[in-house]
């Protein structure tokens, strides 16, 4: 839907929404707080837990 | 934990309650909304992007500030229909063929073959009187009826955004937003036409 709800409540900017299209996460920044997946009205952010490197 | 930068389109939120308190004083200021469907349009016909849906909606940016900062919200996941492709299109066609009886209207106070109806019609049912909001001084009746017109296609729309917004999520009206339906179709259209993606919309630059 691209509404940009994501966009407001996201603490470190990460995303942004592509050509009107799609909301984009920038991985770099996010910090999987899930701001974004709880405000979404289309359900279209998830979050997934990533495992820690070993070593 | 870093804030946001603030911009001034993040206080559009005043304007969408000055535009609804206006409109009850003087039905005329109801023209004044017609900004929220040209610029959405504007942005995505020639910047191919949503700008105006992501940064500058006075009605998304309300909903959030009741649903979030005041905690109306119930918070719970908008139903999967709403956001469904065939609910989105076919209230854009529901919503598109009210807006153009609404117009016809006003056509036929402007040519004389129906009288100017000082009343606000909710959910393109219920007439609400609204006669105080108008003075008959200096303005034909079809500008003063496509304002009644304009002005209850606002409300009803704003009410049911605030139902949704206290039900499930905050902006869960934008699901269904025929402007936004409209839009993102446009910005998708573009890209099929033009093959290649803009840059992304961040806040402070449209592309």
């Amino acid at each position: 839907m691209s509404c940009g709800t994501c966009l407001m409540v996201c603490p470190r900017e990460a995303l942004s929404v592509v050509s009107g299209c799609y909301a984009l996460v920038d991985s770099l920044r996010c910090i999987g707080c899930g701001k974004c997946a709880k405000v979404c009205p289309a359900s279209c952010i998830s979050i997934f837990r990533r495992e820690a490197a070993a070593g | 934990m870093k804030q946001q930068k603030q911009h001034w389109y993040d206080y559009l939120w005043i304007w969408s309650i000055l535009y609804f308190s206006l409109g009850f004083f003087n039905i005329l200021f109801a023209w004044l909304g017609m900004l929220d469907f040209f610029l959405p349009l504007l942005f995505a016909i020639f910047g191919g992007n949503k700008f105006f849906c992501n940064h500058m909606c006075g009605r998304g940016q309300l909903y959030m500030k009741l649903g979030m900062k005041l905690k109306w919200s119930r918070n719970r996941p908008t139903p999967r229909w709403m956001y469904a492709k065939w609910f989105r299109w076919g209230f854009l066609a529901f919503f598109m063929a009210m807006f153009g009886n609404m117009v016809f209207q006003t056509y036929l106070v402007g040519a004389g073959a129906a009288s100017l109806r000082q009343s606000v019609q909710l959910f393109w049912s219920f007439r609400l009187p609204w006669h105080w909001a108008y003075s008959a001084v200096g303005v034909p009746d079809w500008v003063a009826q496509y304002s009644f017109g304009f002005y209850s296609v606002m409300l009803t729309s704003l009410l049911i955004g605030l139902v949704l917004m206290v039900l499930f999520k905050p902006r869960s009206w934008c699901a269904f937003c025929p402007m936004g339906t409209m839009t993102q179709g446009i910005c998708k259209a573009r890209v099929k036409l033009k093959g290649k993606v803009s840059a992304p919309v961040e806040a402070g630059k449209t592309e």
